[in-house]
């Protein structure tokens, strides 16, 4: 039996190094994608855009190794945890990695496009925050750290803010006629995807959190419903119980008649 | 009588027999203890004569005495050598026969179960040194964005023992080494451009100049020339200027106040700001705050820093001159609103001929030495220069210098005037 244990942990560690590997190569995606975009890099767009295939055979890989696990060791509680948490969290990596292939193509499609400094600064901060939301997400997952997944939310305000301010300088820059409307819409998509990593940072964070404490905010969800469910059928009892109080009584009637 | 000498007799062979069982066990210890001593020692056994069981302990205990020290002496060496590769920067990975690491020095201990860029290292280590336990060399390089940028180049070949096949793999960091090669690359191709380029100029309109009669055309063509002479002057006095500086000559110092420096600066940029619409705001500059060194380096470095901003503004634009100090240290910070750096250049603006828009630059003029100008003063003076810059909002570029000995003028709020927020650089 301690056997079957160490053999366990030690696949979830590799399992654990693997995800490690497969978000780096994910976190290096972001600044390598943001400088295609800067410097209209045709070289470097395809470059990235035949990496993500990297990706993707590792994202399948580890999905292997851990459906082969769970069919192996039928592991239970936080060992289970751990091992759903994986799956969901290779997802979450490797569609974080086809959003900056996203912003690779998005470069592609406005190649040649000058726009003004104030749109290149609010990339480059939008790409800075992401990549820091994605490297702290990894980081809480290492260290089972709830309390710093938990926090990702609230710091993904920041990219959130970052992308408003972006949307906001790409009309300015529309309407001072730098950019035409196909930039303009292609660089609007594009901030959606730095966004959209923040967000997968937080899911991240979440499925951390639910690895190590066994709570998602689903349960709280669920745990509200329940509530409203106890206060209905209370609420209907106490209805009925005042219905049969407020019937008069059969044998005083007969006495008055 | 006869009973007895039976008996006497039947005793004396028994003791003879035990005797004799006694001596043959004896001997047949005294060998395997000269056998084992012989495996310890490779020296053959002595001569029968010389065995005894005291002399074959004897014998043993200095064969493994002698084994002791000897594995000591192997130890001692071993760690050595691992401290020896401890001290050289490559990373040093060893892996045995079987695939599994049996060592690592301390560079590359840092990529063991690390985790963003360094976990791709220690993946790329891993695979080079399973390729070459097969048998193939192999070597790959790393662009790693980071944070901090990166160059790796990871190498394994195999290494053979008395055991089998393993592998030793090097990590080798090589970022400082391109970055040079890339500094030294543009510096040749920048300054045969800001040479090549005035004085190709020249020739065409004397050229043109010698075959033109209109006198009008002719003044035109004068005026061009004169330009581009001037031009190419200030390129050559430029980089006088900077081999002097950089000749590491101590500066002629002496107290200077640091008002003085920022009002002979700001004076001599005060026509180009004018010229391009910009306002110069100076922040009330402390009476009494001195820094030690030489006056006309200084007015310089903070002049160049000034005809940046300007360059780099729109017309509208302000640029603040601040002067900060914490009684140690002053921060003399030149702040601009235009156009800023982007994060990939801000480590490189203080190399020769750098130009981070080689369009804009040309438009503006300048020589592209003016910063490293700046590094170069401040360096003498045993100071820094800091830049924070963000695209599309500005630069904020500070000159960290000691304040001279002596009472200081403290200014209202202690600290750096540093912008918050914004991408860094620092040289000095």
């Amino acid at each position: 039996m301690q056997e079957q244990r160490r053999t366990f942990h030690q696949e979830l560690n590799h399992i654990r190094d693997d995800i490690v590997r497969l978000a780096a190569l994910a976190t290096e995606f972001i600044p390598r994608g943001t400088e295609v975009l800067l410097a209209n890099d045709l070289e470097g767009a395809q470059s990235l855009i035949e990496d993500d295939d990297l990706l993707d055979t590792l994202t399948i890989q580890i999905e292997d190794h851990c459906y082969h696990v769970l069919a192996l060791q039928q592991p239970m509680a936080s060992d289970l945890r751990a091992i759903v948490t994986a799956i969901r969290l290779t997802s979450e990596i490797e569609r974080s990695g086809d959003l900056m292939v996203n912003v690779a193509k998005g470069a592609r499609r406005i190649y040649g496009c000058e726009f003004d400094p104030k749109l290149r600064g609010l990339i480059e901060r939008m790409s800075e925050e992401a990549s820091r939301l994605f490297r702290l997400a990894i980081d809480a997952y290492v260290e089972h750290n709830a309390s710093l997944a938990a926090a990702l939310d609230d710091m993904d305000d920041q990219l959130d803010q970052l992308h408003a301010d972006y949307i906001q300088a790409i009309f300015e820059s529309h309407h001072a006629g730098t950019i035409d409307l196909q930039a303009a819409v292609q660089l609007a998509l594009i901030g959606r995807y730095y966004e959209r990593i923040g967000d997968h940072a937080v899911n991240i964070g979440t499925r951390v959190e639910y690895m190590v404490t066994g709570w998602l905010p689903e349960h709280s969800g669920a745990a509200r419903l329940r509530a409203r469910a106890e206060m209905q059928e209370a609420e209907q009892a106490r209805a009925a119980a005042e219905a049969v109080r407020a019937e008069p009584p059969a044998s005083a009637d007969r006495q008055t008649g | 009588m006869l009973t007895t000498v039976v008996i006497l007799a039947l005793a004396l062979g028994g003791v003879s027999t035990v005797a004799v069982a006694m001596v043959h066990r004896l001997r047949s210890q005294v060998a395997s203890l000269d056998r084992l001593t012989e495996r310890l020692t490779g020296a053959p056994p002595p001569p029968e004569r010389r065995r005894s069981l005291t002399r074959a302990m004897a014998r043993l205990q200095r064969a493994l005495d002698e084994k002791e020290e000897a594995n000591a002496r192997l130890g001692a060496e071993r760690d050595r050598l691992g401290r020896a590769l401890d001290g050289i920067p490559e990373g040093v990975v060893i892996t045995d026969e079987s695939g599994a690491v049996v060592f690592r020095n301390r560079a590359a201990l840092t990529f063991a179960s690390a985790r963003h860029a360094d976990a791709l290292v220690e993946a790329a280590v891993a695979q080079l040194s399973a390729e070459a336990v097969q048998g193939s060399a192999g070597r790959r390089t790393l662009d790693l964005f980071g944070p901090p940028r990166r160059t790796l180049v990871i190498s394994a070949t195999p290494l053979t023992s008395p055991l089998g096949i393993g592998a030793l793999a090097i990590i080798d960091d090589v970022s400082e080494r391109r970055r040079l090669e890339a500094v030294r690359r543009d510096f040749v191709a920048n300054i045969s451009h800001e040479l090549k380029t005035p004085v190709g100029a020249l020739g065409l309109l004397a050229e043109t100049l010698v075959a033109e009669d209109d006198p009008e055309v002719s003044r035109r063509l004068a005026g061009r020339i004169q330009t581009e002479a001037f031009r190419v002057g200030r390129t050559i006095e430029d980089l006088l200027e900077l081999s002097r500086i950089e000749s590491g000559e101590m500066p002629h110092r002496d107290r200077v106040a640091v008002q003085r420096i920022v009002a002979e600066a700001v004076e001599r940029i005060r026509p180009a700001a004018e010229h391009a619409g910009i306002e110069i705001v100076i922040h009330d500059v402390p009476r009494r705050l001195a820094v030690f060194g030489d006056r006309r380096q200084l007015v310089s470095a903070l002049y160049n820093l000034l005809d940046n901003a300007v360059k780099y503004s729109d017309a509208g634009s302000t640029v603040e001159v601040e002067a900060r100090t914490d009684g140690t240290t002053v921060d003399l910070s030149v702040r601009d609103h235009g156009i800023g750096i982007p994060a990939r250049d801000l480590e490189r603006v203080f190399e020769r001929f750098y130009r981070v828009d080689q369009a804009r630059s040309r438009q503006t003029g300048g020589t592209g030495l003016g910063l490293a100008i700046v590094r170069h003063v401040v360096q003498n003076h045993e100071g820094t220069v800091h830049v924070e810059s963000r695209l599309g909002e500005g630069s904020t570029f500070t000159l960290r210098l000691p304040t001279a000995s002596g009472p200081v003028a403290l200014s209202g709020t202690a600290g750096s005037g540093r912008a918050a927020g914004g991408a860094a650089a620092e040289a000095g």
